[in-house]
């Protein structure tokens, strides 16, 4: 992988957040932006399926190990660090969270493993429209919070989320 | 240099040493009119020497974060001599190091006061300052990956951060139903190399070496990556982003 190179996973839901990221350029070490998928809206608990649950849940983080397996290949077969930004699904209260909660758990182990070689992990965590700053998210806010997180002026993080949700979570 | 701040009023409190000073810095040299404030006046003027040399705008206020009346007169100079304040970063903080059966109830208080009541008060001074500018503001406050998480022989910290966390989600969503609206995030820092670290456990060169074998990028924290981050968080790239938690530490974190 050379640097500035992107990966991306799942169903691309934001093809400007992208290219405003390419934009803003990844970091030195070249490195990964990976989007995961919006999750379907589930059932409560009572009527969704194990399987159903299985193949949301399960398909979701599988797919966010997949790249992160990947990427993290690349990377250090490249060995000049790098980083690896996960824009995880949009928050939507209900059992399919568990993607999200999953995904940052399992970058954080990430980072704790790829930081001795200069491989940052970090994750940006979009709202699900409950924004209390009486807007929803675009696009743009979006690949600006990428394009930080990729870039060497996130030279010090990983293993963190950046959430973006116009305080929705705060409350 | 992108002039992302251009012609922005920023306070900074605590911005004679460490994070303080390097945002100073980085916010003027975006084009922030900065108002520098700190109890010490020898290393305020310097600041402002240092942001003058690199053909920025700064003054500096003298400042205990503590104090109302301190903080009247950091609000009136800035208005008075910058301009409309566009945002606040409530850095000044204090720490010390010793284990919860040792902590005096002065101890706690007087750090509590600086950590805590500075912050409050940054905040509630900034939203009246950004109020009468009457643009959209955005207030970044330093609360500490210890905030988040625990460390032996740092309870009065701990919980003075804590609190700024919270402090930080209320401020946060009382912010975004004011119109003009501000935004309020907090940063945590893991452990940088400044003076609130090497007063404590001493300036050994050493001693840098084995928190960067300790912190998963195997690295020291240094304040211009606090400043980066802060920048981030002022400037209009994060128009969404508010009641935020980011964690800038390393990695520490996510043991």
């Amino acid at each position: 992988m050379g640097s500035g190179d992107v990966i991306v996973g799942g169903e691309v839901r934001t093809v400007e957040a992208v290219r405003l990221a390419l934009e803003a350029n990844v970091g030195n070490g070249g490195g990964a932006i990976v989007y995961l998928a919006p999750q379907g809206s589930p059932p409560g608990i009572a009527s969704l399926t194990p399987g159903r649950f299985a193949s949301e849940v399960g398909g979701g983080l599988m797919e966010a190990f997949q790249n992160l397996r990947e990427g993290a290949a690349s990377l250090r077969a490249a060995g000049r660090g790098g980083s690896i930004v996960f824009v995880a699904p949009p928050a939507i209260g209900r059992a399919f969270d568990a993607v999200r909660q999953g995904l940052r758990l399992m970058v954080k182990a990430a980072a704790l493993e790829l930081g001795p070689e200069g491989i940052r992990v970090n994750t940006v965590l979009p709202g699900g429209g409950g924004a209390a700053n009486g807007r929803a998210a675009e696009p743009a806010d979006i690949a600006a919070a990428v394009a930080f997180v990729a870039s060497d002026r996130a030279a010090f993080m990983t293993g963190a989320d950046l959430v973006v949700d116009g305080g929705e979570m705060a409350r | 240099m992108t002039d992302a701040l251009k012609d922005r009023v920023v306070i900074v409190t605590g911005a004679t040493k460490g994070i303080g000073r390097e945002t100073a810095r980085r916010l003027a040299g975006e084009g922030a009119a900065v108002a520098c404030t700190g109890r010490d006046v020898t290393d305020g003027a310097a600041v402002v020497e240092e942001i003058d040399a690199q053909g920025g705008r700064a003054i500096f206020v003298p400042h205990d974060v503590a104090s109302e009346a301190d903080w009247d007169r950091v609000i009136d100079r800035a208005e008075a001599e910058l301009g409309g304040v566009f945002g606040v970063v409530n850095n000044a903080g204090g720490f010390f190091v010793k284990p919860l059966a040792e902590t005096t109830d002065a101890d706690f208080q007087s750090l509590f006061d600086v950590n805590v009541r500075g912050a409050f008060l940054g905040i509630k001074r900034g939203f009246e300052a950004i109020a009468r500018a009457g643009a959209p503001g955005a207030i970044v406050n330093v609360s500490s990956l210890m905030g988040q998480v625990g460390f032996p022989g740092a309870v009065a910290y701990c919980a003075t951060k804590g609190a700024v966390t919270g402090l930080t989600k209320t401020a946060s969503v009382e912010g975004a139903a004011m119109r003009p609206r501000v935004r309020v995030n907090s940063l945590h820092p893991g452990v940088i190399w400044t003076p609130m670290i090497t007063s404590q456990f001493g300036d050994d060169p050493a001693l840098m070496e084995a928190f960067a074998a300790d912190t998963p990028l195997k690295k020291i924290g240094l304040p211009r990556y606090m400043a980066d981050a802060i920048l981030y968080l002022l400037s209009d790239e994060s128009d969404h982003v508010t009641g935020a938690e980011l964690t800038v530490d390393g990695g520490r974190g996510a043991d």
